[in-house]
């Protein structure tokens, strides 16, 4: 059966497609890449029944809208990596909850002190603009907008650091992104070390 | 494409490479994107789930 004529059935609501499609052809690839992104938190069949919701959404938009440049393997790939990685980020990272990142961790350590001793060395690795950035933001739980003067200061004095931003919505904007990714990776190493699973 | 910069949802671009049948722009586009961490971890994980899936499917052969 051609990518096509898979497509086809699948978007007709073909039972007998659907269950090969989902839970036999594409399912090693949506576990790996489901529990690689969400480890331990789903079984199999709720990794697959949920990207099958997912990519069925819409009346199979996704599909629809295939104009069949690539495999339909690496394109139900991509999508699933994108879904289950949207997925990881969104349930570990609960956007303006500025403080949520540190209780969250905290709540599933072993032990505060171990966890701030482990947050701090990580944090001293950081550079120094990004640490400010976490120290204010993250663990004051200051206002992004709040700390832009100092912000500025500290940017005068670093020369690796440059930004095109001329207003201060600009640069309040290049803060606030900055911030965003500094926070993530944080996370990252937080996670790869053993907290917030 | 001009300042090479791919989003992740750019899926069937990103299927090409994974494919090898991508042009050389658009694979210097994806190694320029690595550098993003985001992107990287995401187009690194499809890469290696490429390899996983079940193509012996008899039911394709046999339904109809």
């Amino acid at each position: 059966m051609t990518d096509q004529q898979i497509v086809s059935n699948l978007i007709i609501g073909d039972h007998r497609t659907i269950k090969d499609f989902f839970f036999v052809r594409c399912k090693p690839m949506l576990i790996y890449i489901g529990q690689y992104f969400c480890q331990q938190k789903h079984t199999p069949e709720e990794l697959i029944g949920e990207f099958y919701e997912f990519l069925s959404d819409d009346n199979w938009h996704k599909l629809r809208i295939f104009k069949y440049t690539c495999s339909l393997n690496s394109y139900v790939t991509i999508i699933a990596s994108r879904y289950f990685l949207h997925k990881r980020d969104k349930e570990l990272l609960p956007l303006d909850e500025n403080i949520a990142l540190v209780k969250n961790l905290q709540n599933d350590s072993n032990g505060e002190a171990f966890f701030m001793e482990d947050l701090n060395k990580i944090i001293r690795r950081l550079q120094p603009f990004d640490r400010f950035l976490v120290q204010r933001i993250l663990i004051d739980g200051e206002k992004p907008g709040d700390i832009l003067d100092e912000a500025k200061v500290l940017m005068a004095k670093d020369e690796n650091l440059s930004t095109d931003a001329k207003t201060d919505t600009q640069f309040a904007g290049y803060v606030y992104t900055r911030y965003n990714r500094v926070r993530k990776g944080l996370q990252k190493q937080m996670v790869a070390i053993g907290y917030g699973k | 494409m001009e300042n090479n910069t791919i989003q992740i949802s750019n899926f069937e671009l990103l299927g090409r490479v994974l494919d090898g049948k991508a042009n050389l722009k658009e694979r210097k586009a994806v190694l320029f994107n690595m550098s993003d961490a985001v992107f990287e971890e995401c187009f690194m994980v499809a890469l290696r789930a490429t390899t996983l899936f079940n193509e012996k499917v008899e039911a394709y052969e046999t339904v109809q």
